[in-house]
């Protein structure tokens, strides 16, 4: 598991400084050569969109995401745990329904070409797949860690 | 009834803490299943859909490059500054706390950010100075409501994303009445400090010296450079919002790594994975918006809203007010973002059929998103100064008082003067 958060975290790495650089070898184009690249935009955008997926259970690990916590805090103990699990298992089911649907779209987008950078919208799409598997196995050993907590907790 | 069980959901899920991407999520993905003529694959379709646009991608250029500036040590650095310009007026660290955080507000443009990074470091600072923490926790947490009012701004950026509305021209149609909120504070701070009951605010410092001044401006010179380098940019029609944070990022990276030197090149992993999950924070909620959205059109949702509202008033201004106090309310009780993505776009339909001005009423959204921070019971900026002043909930609350009455005397300015918002704007997108 430790070395699949690693992975994750460099491709994000990755993904962030590709953005990066491909931004600024557009505005250097544009404003120093005046020739605009045809495909920079959209290889920003789709390291973009696929960053955004992985980095999403990466922010769900650390417990990052924004939430509205004031009730859950005033209530007893047992059922924030409770409500805790739920969370978890919604996202699994979050997580699943992603590479359940991105699958589907990207059976009929593989024939369809992106505009810019001329290759399959499967391509583009495959990141919330990945996110998408990603988000499910970590609330998997999320809710694996849990049961066994709350198991010691009853012996 | 669907969009009363649609709605209900979103607000039942988000308070018992459900995390708003999530909840979104979740609304959505059961309306997909369950609603007759939804192609449950176009869900995936539409949150990627949401996320590709090209102006989106000021989002992660401008925290990136806020997390580089952060990195660098400049909150101190900018305390430091402002002490030495406002330190000896009456009201001395209040001031210092407004000012330090209207010149971070150049560059962050998350008011959390800033309540964190401002906060760290002044409240304690205060509270050795006798200020009681829970008017230090106010005073700051006012302040902080000035990042995302001037750019960069991240809720311009989605505010913009998701309408349509020139995001460069809201960078600039925040810059007055951003700096008015700065005055305003800064007005209310120096008064109270000739009420009987703040004896803190009547302590001042020595008046810095011309050359303490010089010495301080030379350690801060890159954050009080770059907003005119980014608006300059904009308003000169020279490059767009993305772009423009796409050479903040280069212009906060060349000045850590070669000027100050605070960044070796292995930090920049940490930094980079660091604006990443803050990124997809804000991005994985409006992709969610997206599929969300599409299904409230599908439900035509805007529409109904719009009919239903025309049989209240036909009256642009007393419509403005109607859509403010609603976005107030929601905003109080839930956290600013989800109202924001679920609700502007609508907001904006309706605001275009009675004729607003769409920077005017970007600025007035993201004004109140503000407010809200600071009012209970979701109160999100009074929490993070809360924590760090170590003191209860309610004896912040009760000092908050007379600063979020200036944040609405602001509001009401910019509702009543409409050229506040527009004058910057319509200088640089004249046709």
């Amino acid at each position: 598991m430790r070395y699949i958060h690693n992975a994750a975290l460099a491709l994000l790495a990755f993904l962030f400084a590709v953005m990066v650089i491909v931004g600024t070898m557009q505005v250097v184009n544009r404003s120093l050569f005046n020739s605009s690249l045809s495909w920079s935009e959209e290889l920003q955008k789709f390291t973009f969109i696929w960053a955004v997926f992985i980095a999403i259970p990466v922010a769900y690990t650390r417990h990052s995401h924004l939430r509205v916590d004031v009730i859950l805090d005033m209530m007893p103990v047992r059922i924030s745990a409770w409500m805790g699990t739920i969370i978890d298992v919604m996202w699994l089911v979050l997580g699943l329904a992603f590479v359940f649907l991105t699958w589907k779209l990207m059976s009929v987008a593989r024939y369809q070409q992106s505009a810019g950078l001329g290759i399959s919208m499967a391509w583009a799409y495959s990141g919330m797949l990945i996110g998408g598997a990603y988000l499910a196995l970590c609330a998997s050993v999320k809710l694996v860690a849990r049961r066994h907590v709350s198991v010691e907790v009853a012996s | 009834m669907t969009l009363i069980f649609i709605f209900g959901g979103l607000f039942v899920l988000v308070m018992l803490g459900v995390p708003i991407l999530l909840a979104i999520a979740s609304v959505s993905l059961a309306g997909v299943s369950l609603i007759d003529g939804l192609v449950p694959a176009l869900m995936a379709q539409k949150s990627f859909a949401m996320l590709d646009s090209f102006s989106l991608l000021a989002l992660p250029y401008f925290i990136l490059a806020g997390s580089i500036m952060a990195r660098g040590g400049l909150s101190e650095g900018l305390i430091g500054f402002s002490q030495k310009i406002v330190g000896h007026i009456r009201g001395s660290l209040g001031h210092t706390a407004v000012l330090s955080c209207t010149a971070m507000a150049n560059v962050s443009g998350s008011s959390t950010a800033e309540a964190a990074a401002v906060g760290s470091v002044i409240i304690p600072a205060m509270r050795k100075a006798g200020y009681r923490p829970g008017l230090a926790a106010s005073i700051v947490a006012a302040s902080a409501t000035i990042g995302p009012i001037i750019p960069p701004s991240m809720t311009m950026i989605i505010y913009g994303s998701m309408t349509g509305v020139s995001i460069g021209g809201l960078f600039l149609a925040g810059v007055l009445p951003g700096l008015m909120v700065a005055f305003t504070l800064m007005a209310v701070i120096y008064g109270m400090s000739y009420l009987p009951g703040y004896p803190e605010l009547r302590a001042v410092l020595p008046r810095a010296t011309l050359r303490q001044i010089l010495r301080s401006t030379v350690e801060v010179w890159p954050a009080l450079l770059a907003p005119f380098v980014i608006m300059g940019g904009i308003l000169g029609g020279i490059f767009t919002a993305t772009e423009a944070g796409v050479i903040a990022c280069i212009y906060s990276l060349a000045v850590s790594v070669l000027w100050y030197r605070a960044i070796a090149w292995k930090d920049l992993f940490l930094i980079l994975i660091d604006a990443a999950i803050t990124t997809a924070m804000v991005a994985g909620v409006i992709g969610m918006a997206g599929a969300l959205g599409w299904m409230l059109s599908f439900l035509s949702f805007n529409d109904l809203m719009l009919a239903n509202l025309r049989g209240i008033t036909e009256s642009p201004m007393v419509m403005l007010l109607i859509l403010l106090a609603l976005m107030l309310l929601l905003t109080m009780l839930l956290d600013g973002l989800a109202v924001v993505v679920v609700l502007v776009p609508t907001i904006v339909y309706i605001g275009q059929h009675f004729a607003l001005d769409p920077m005017q009423l970007g600025i007035l959204m993201i004004m109140i998103t503000q407010i809200a921070g600071l009012t209970p019971p979701v109160a999100i900026l009074l929490f993070i100064t809360t924590s760090i002043a170590k003191t209860s909930f309610m004896a912040t609350v009760r000092e908050s008082g007379p600063f979020v009455g200036a944040l609405l005397f602001v509001l009401a300015m910019v509702v009543l003067v409409p050229s506040l918002a527009t004058w910057l704007p319509g200088l640089a997108f004249a046709p």
